[in-house]
């Protein structure tokens, strides 16, 4: 993308009003009045705000009766791109502009654009003519109130009533090319005039009038850890963050605007449990059975609406398997409500008061979080390569068709996956103090449990699809040998995943005595 | 960047308040547009309020030393910009014609041009079947052809069929339209209708002959903005909106 024309964006001195501000351009400064005009803006952004950390700001606006997608610099008024665009956005991918898709999609992936705050107010046109009467410095004067975001379609939204938070109007001086000295000239004498402040963050500026958190990254769950830290002080520190993640992202699970924010919480649910599962000895045991206990039973209600999530994902463009995914949404709708409820009770607040105010194990005060480390983390390697060896050992010994029928090879590569997530979690927690010597490890993990997940996910497509197509007895013929064919994917696919999940687990293995020992020393450990 | 030149080689089909229309509402519907004026008499350049004067002359075209993007005005409008006519640009042909890569001199202007970030730009050709005609063919991605329904107007158009034909590829992609039509003469309505079942790249809008587009030279702007209801007004409208359309303002995939 290349960098717009030349603008300044400013906030004029307290207490100069629109009428000073409009005195000032006219008889002051010689800019004649263009135009007045509603002006209603609503800043859309992923779940975990990539845009504007990525130094963007995407608005759907409301102009004259016009419907724009804008997508800016912070600090600059003049747009990278825009487009008309009638609808709210939805997904980056399917926005209709070729323009913006390009400028979206590699910063959103697949992730939905929600709607994070509105602005609603005036915006006021002057513009510095010259002697052939042509535009030389276009100028605005935009004044808003920032309200809770609520996509508009048909119209600017309502009026915000009483959720009312007025901002600061903000003076905006944009370039015309070739007329650079013109444009300086005006900033020069609306600064020394009236300005306050420039480089206006207008997302930042309108979430934090309507008191909407911009900072937390709902999926950053990473504490930074010193080797030397007590084990119990580094583990209320990540406890701590556990709940705050946890909380970032209930708000985005009850809008249901992207899926992230549930899988966000569910991955944080899992991490949080495989900390507190080798936490003996840190957190005090009561704690750790409670923690245990809840953390538990929310996972097993976030487990149902996730596995939907997925299939919906995979299966959106499938045309053939729209109607099961009819059958699967009534599913989910009751999945969900059970985990909203859950979610509202006070025994989620109280997690959460638990999760940030963890007491530590009686006498393990002089344990350094290095040490707790070195105790656990090789344990949990064993544990890894003896359950993916039993499963090895099953699937090597049926034929190759023959494993996805077997239950028991099933269970084995599903014990086998969970004791290999539960090891990446706690490398993610604990890999602070390894720096890069786990690198390989943890390369040869990864390759291990997109394997397992592989066939753990098409376990989970072959269960739904069974259930739906039960539920579709009277669709046409044909939909249901589709459905059929699709089925046989799915156990073609098993079959491959169960394949490659012997290649993925060979390096894992044969460096298992090299892995367990770098993982017995992280930095500052006692030796 | 698409490059989008309005071109015929005979004169007074209304090339140039085709040019400034579709580069204004390209503007206005947020793509970020450039009027290139490469016509002498500097009208489109006349239209937006700009000085008929580009720094160099024909020598801006031609010479790397220049650089192109500093002889860009800004206009009365938001996302449009226009580079400039000049006198001097009667000469363009000897100036082409006296360097190297005669017929790739606008193509080398065009990969400049790139480097500013405009989505569309729009060429104001000067009537021409010379050798600037053959630098329009070499740079642009499509060129729009306003052809006045009447038989001489029509015999340029398969002049240019010839033209282009002679091409080696990739050719600019045509869509040809109907400007200043006069809808009682029966003439008119005989030879769209010919050309519309001779060819599949003529647009179902056209441009009437109207009062407003003749006042574009008082009002110096363009209907769209001046007279948005009017006809002339909304036959430019469904004329741009056929361009989008057909996706003539994308790149070929």
């Amino acid at each position: 993308m290349v960098a717009p024309v030349s603008s300044v964006s400013l906030v004029p001195h307290e207490g100069a009003s629109l009428a000073d501000i409009d005195l000032l351009l006219t008889d002051g400064l010689g800019c004649v009045r263009i135009a007045a005009g509603r002006l209603s803006r609503v800043f859309y952004d992923t779940f975990d705000h990539r845009l504007h950390r990525a130094g963007l700001v995407l608005e759907h606006e409301w102009l004259d009766g016009r419907r724009w997608l804008r997508l800016r610099r912070i600090g600059e008024a003049v747009a990278l791109v825009q487009a008309a665009a009638d609808t709210a956005p939805a997904r980056a991918e399917e926005l209709t502009d070729r323009r913006l898709r390009a400028a979206l999609v590699p910063r959103c992936g697949g992730r939905t654009l929600l709607p994070v705050v509105a602005a609603d107010g005036e915006q006021y046109r002057y513009a510095r003519i010259d002697d052939l009467d042509k535009t030389i410095v276009r100028v605005s004067v935009v004044t808003a109130v920032a309200a809770a975001a609520a996509a508009f379609t048909d119209g600017p939204p309502a009026d915000p009533g009483t959720a009312r938070h007025v901002l600061d109007p903000v003076v905006t001086l944009v370039a015309v090319r070739g007329h650079d000295v013109a444009f300086a000239e005006l900033c020069e004498a609306v600064y020394a005039r009236i300005g306050r402040r420039s480089a206006i963050d207008p997302l930042r500026r309108a979430a934090a009038a309507a008191d909407i958190p911009l900072g937390i990254d709902p999926s950053d769950r990473a504490v930074p850890l010193r080797a030397d830290q007590p084990a119990a002080a580094a583990a209320a520190d990540l406890l701590a963050r556990a709940a705050d993640v946890l909380a970032a992202n209930t708000a985005g699970i009850e809008a249901d605007g992207d899926d992230e924010f549930l899988h966000q919480f569910r991955v944080t649910l899992r991490a949080t449990r495989a900390l507190v599962r080798v936490a003996g000895g840190v957190v005090a045991p009561e704690d750790r059975d409670a923690l245990l206990k809840q953390l538990r039973s929310l996972m097993e209600l976030t487990s149902p609406v996730r596995d939907l999530d997925v299939l919906r994902e995979r299966w959106r463009h499938d045309e053939v398997l729209a109607p099961v995914l009819g059958v699967l949404a009534a599913e989910r709708a009751a999945s969900r409500a059970a985990l909203l409820e859950a979610l509202r009770d006070g025994s989620f607040e109280g997690l959460l008061h638990r999760l940030r105010a963890v007491r530590p194990a009686p006498g393990g005060s002089a344990r350094t979080v290095a040490d707790w480390a070195a105790a656990v983390l090789p344990g949990e390697q064993r544990r890894l390569c003896r359950r993916a060896g039993r499963a090895l050992e099953r699937t090597a010994a049926m034929p190759t068709a023959a494993v996805v029928l077997d239950a028991d090879v099933s269970a084995q590569l599903h014990r086998a996956r969970k004791q290999a997530k539960r090891l990446r979690y706690l490398l993610d927690a604990f890999g602070p103090l390894y720096g890069a010597r786990l690198r390989p490890f943890r390369k040869g993990l990864k390759a291990l449990q997109r394997e397992l997940g592989r066939f753990q996910d098409d376990c989970v497509a072959l269960d739904a699809l069974g259930r739906a197509t039960a539920g579709l007895a009277g669709a046409p013929p044909a939909t249901l040998i589709e459905l059929g064919r699709r089925s046989e994917q799915l156990r073609r696919d098993q079959t491959a995943a169960a394949a490659a999940f012997a290649d993925a687990f060979a390096p894992v293995r044969r460096h298992r005595r090299r892995d367990a020992a770098r993982l017995a020393r992280p930095e500052g450990a006692t030796p | 960047m698409i490059v989008i030149a309005v071109y015929n080689s005979k004169g007074g089909v209304g090339k140039t308040a085709a040019t400034v229309n579709l580069g204004y509402l390209a503007a206005r519907h947020g793509y970020r547009t450039l009027v290139w004026d490469l016509d002498p008499q500097g009208a489109a350049t006349f239209y937006f309020r700009v000085k008929h004067r580009l720094k160099g002359g024909p020598k801006a075209l031609t010479s790397q030393r220049n650089r192109i993007g500093d002889r860009i005005r800004g206009t009365d409008h938001e996302l449009l910009d226009v580079l400039p006519s000049d006198l001097e640009l009667r000469n363009v042909d000897l100036a082409f014609d006296a360097a190297k890569h005669r017929t790739g001199r606008l193509r080398r202007v065009v990969d400049e041009l790139r480097r500013e970030g405009y989505d569309l730009v729009f060429v104001d050709c000067p009537p021409s079947s010379s050798l600037l005609a053959e630098n329009i063919f070499a740079a642009a991605d499509v060129l729009a052809v306003p052809v006045v329904p009447t038989t001489l107007s029509v015999r340029t158009l398969h002049q240019l069929d010839d033209a282009l034909a002679g091409l080696d590829p990739p050719r600019p992609r045509v869509l040809v339209f109907f400007s200043m039509v006069d809808g009682r003469k029966n003439l008119h309505a005989e030879l769209m209708a010919s050309l519309r079942a001779e060819r599949g790249d003529v647009a179902d809008a056209f441009i009437p002959s109207a009062t407003e587009v003749e006042l574009m030279g008082m009002t110096r702007a363009p209907v769209a903005m001046t007279a948005p209801g009017s006809v002339a007004a909304l036959a430019y409208e469904q004329l741009w909106g056929e361009l989008e359309r057909r996706g003539y303002t994308e790149p070929t995939p």
